[in-house]
């Protein structure tokens, strides 16, 4: 075989995109359904109905603040969420490991809703970006596959250099099944190849000092410095954040409040993601107890400014609802690209390489991937309205419910794919996807009509994408049946 | 050498000759990409503190980054693609001495 520019990048684009495809599949697939992380948490709570955002009142502010202040008393390090369009309560969250968790406050009046406890659109948002491996290895782990995909997308390029723009407009769905494969994945590819560039791009961008942090700087002297006794918390309760809110709105220019942040000598109030593409965190400071205005240096460079909007690119919470919808369809078709090209490879492989081991597991892992993970993440969804509301570990629960039905998806497709069965593991997990697809609104219906009464669009919307899964699922399962494997 | 002429037919090469050429093929791959990432990734940790160097700020830290986080993925493909007499490699080389150039320059 002679040895040309194309067939080396072939090689190159084929390892190296199948061994980061399988995580890389996972990452978009959840990535895309992240860019509604808040509604699908609400879409979890039934039990909060309130549809349009009102501005927090002094009661509600100072619930918050009591809040706040036992959770400190405790030891539990927690800040207030304001109301927005996505979010319309006022929340009192924590970090627990994983995901933002908290009580939920109505905003007009400061009282409690009893909220279940969820994971919630959290856990797709964690599992994207540490793939739940913990901050620090899951994040490192998802910069090498967005970096080993940008060495993907340049080597596909090359190697399809001469028919970029043909490819644009040629699919043929009735020629051979590996040619309309190919046809699909470039097609796809050709069209979403900015924004996977750009995802991408900004992915590993956001979490650069990870990946490629600069050299640390010698320490100018090793003088023990004695530890210095922690602060004294000021008291919570006395601070009034109404007023402290309608200052930082005046001095935030334009940008809407967000968030507000405690620290043991100060009270920070940062504009919400929402306000530009440009995810500034600008923020005033007060100080803690009088609320005193401190300065704050808000100038920004132009780099500075860029890196700000690389992030405000990849999060995409500036967004409205359209270019929400845009985010996710792209993502969805993204990862299509990826999902196509872990099947080529391993049908290009199928005729001398079909009888070992390593591609029947190749074949199995691929199984678990597509079809696998969209049941597992359905199984979350119905998880959270069979459990029941006041369990204790809620969220864990439904985390584990995830993950266990991706395991036992997991099994069955290895199991069926080593004994050369992989095409009876497709069919059995494409109608599970079929079935909890199709399950989920009537599911949605029977246990939560109140809310869904109340919220008719969020709830159709998710309930629909679940139904959407279902028929994909479903015809990819007829298509499979007929042509057989 | 001997030259073959243009009729003749096309010698046969033994399906076990075939299989060592693969092998040897995929080796030498194998043994190309590991290189070709393991030099562009320290090209750009060269490029993102030669860029940094002399700077207390953290926007050149930034720019750094953006540049080798962008060459990174271009330095892998150009190394590995460019094989005959291992140019992609020395390109990627030669840019990394350029990054440590930067280094002295700033010291």
């Amino acid at each position: 075989m002679r040895e040309t520019l194309r067939t080396r990048l072939g090689w190159l684009h084929g390892w190296f995109g199948y061994g980061a495809g399988l995580v890389l599949t996972c990452i978009f697939a959840t990535g895309s359904v992240a860019v509604f992380n808040m509604e699908i948490t609400r879409w979890m709570q039934p039990e909060v109905r309130l549809s349009a955002p009102v501005p927090p009142s002094p009661p509600a502010l100072d619930a918050a603040a009591h809040l706040v202040a036992a959770g400190q008393a405790r030891g539990v390090s927690a800040f207030i969420a304001l109301p927005s369009a996505r979010s319309p309560t006022l929340d009192v969250l924590h970090y627990n490991g994983h995901e933002f968790v908290g009580t939920r406050l109505d905003p007009a009046t400061g009282t409690v809703i009893p909220a279940r406890v969820t994971a919630g659109g959290g856990l797709f948002y964690n599992f994207h970006h540490t793939l739940f491996l913990g901050p620090q290895a899951g994040t490192i782990i998802v910069n090498i596959a967005g970096m080993i995909l940008l060495v993907a997308i340049i080597s596909g390029v090359v190697i399809h250099l001469h028919a970029l723009v043909p490819d644009i407009i040629l699919l043929r769905l009735s020629a051979a099944r590996l040619r309309a494969w190919l046809d699909a994945h470039l097609l796809m590819g050709v069209l979403f190849l900015p924004f996977m560039v750009m995802m991408a791009y900004t992915g590993v961008l956001v979490k650069a000092d990870m990946i490629v942090p600069v050299a640390p700087r010698p320490a100018a002297r090793s003088v023990q410095v004695p530890a210095l006794p922690p602060a004294p918390i000021p008291d919570m309760t006395r601070v009034q954040l109404a007023p402290l809110l309608a200052q930082a709105r005046a001095s935030l220019a334009g940008q809407e409040p967000g968030f507000i942040l405690f620290a043991p000598q100060r009270v920070s109030i940062f504009a919400g993601d929402a306000s530009s593409a440009f995810l500034t965190r600008d923020h005033a400071d007060f100080s803690l107890p009088e609320g005193r205005p401190l300065p704050v240096d808000a100038t920004a460079t132009s780099i500075a400014r860029t890196m700000q909007l690389m992030h405000g690119l990849h999060y995409a919470r500036f967004a409205p609802p359209g270019l929400r919808w845009l985010y996710f369809l792209s993502g969805l078709c993204g990862t299509a690209v990826m999902a196509s090209g872990l099947v080529l490879f391993v049908m290009k492989r199928r005729c001398h390489a079909g009888h070992r081991w390593a591609h029947r597991l190749a074949d199995g892992l691929n199984v678990t991937v597509i079809a696998g993970l969209p049941a597992s993440m359905l199984a979350f969804l119905e998880g959270n309205r069979l459990l029941p509301a006041s369990l204790t570990g809620r969220e864990d629960w439904e985390t584990g419910i995830f993950f266990t039905v991706w395991a036992l998806c997991a099994s069955h497709a290895l199991f069926n794919a080593l004994r050369v069965q992989a095409h009876h593991a497709w069919r059995v997990q494409l109608g599970l996807v079929g079935l909890l697809g199709t399950s989920l609104p009537v599911l949605d219906l029977l246990c939560s009509p109140a809310a869904f009464h109340a919220l008719p669009g969020l709830h159709m919307a998710v309930d629909g994408m679940g139904s959407v899964a279902a028929i994909v699922a479903l015809y990819a399962r007829h298509r499979l049946g007929r042509q057989g494997a | 050498m001997q030259m073959r002429r243009i009729n003749e037919p096309v010698p046969r090469t033994r399906p076990s000759d075939r299989l060592a050429h693969t092998t040897r093929l995929n080796r030498n791959r194998v043994a190309c990409a590991v290189v070709a990432c393991l030099l562009a990734y320290g090209v750009a940790r060269l490029l993102v503190a030669g860029i940094a160097a002399g700077s207390t700020t953290t926007d050149r830290v930034h720019l750094g980054q953006m540049i080798a986080l962008f060459g990174l993925p271009v330095m892998v493909v150009f190394g590995f693609g460019a094989w005959k007499r291992h140019a992609g490699l020395l390109m990627v080389g030669t840019c990394g001495g350029l990054a440590a150039s930067l280094i002295l320059f700033a010291a």
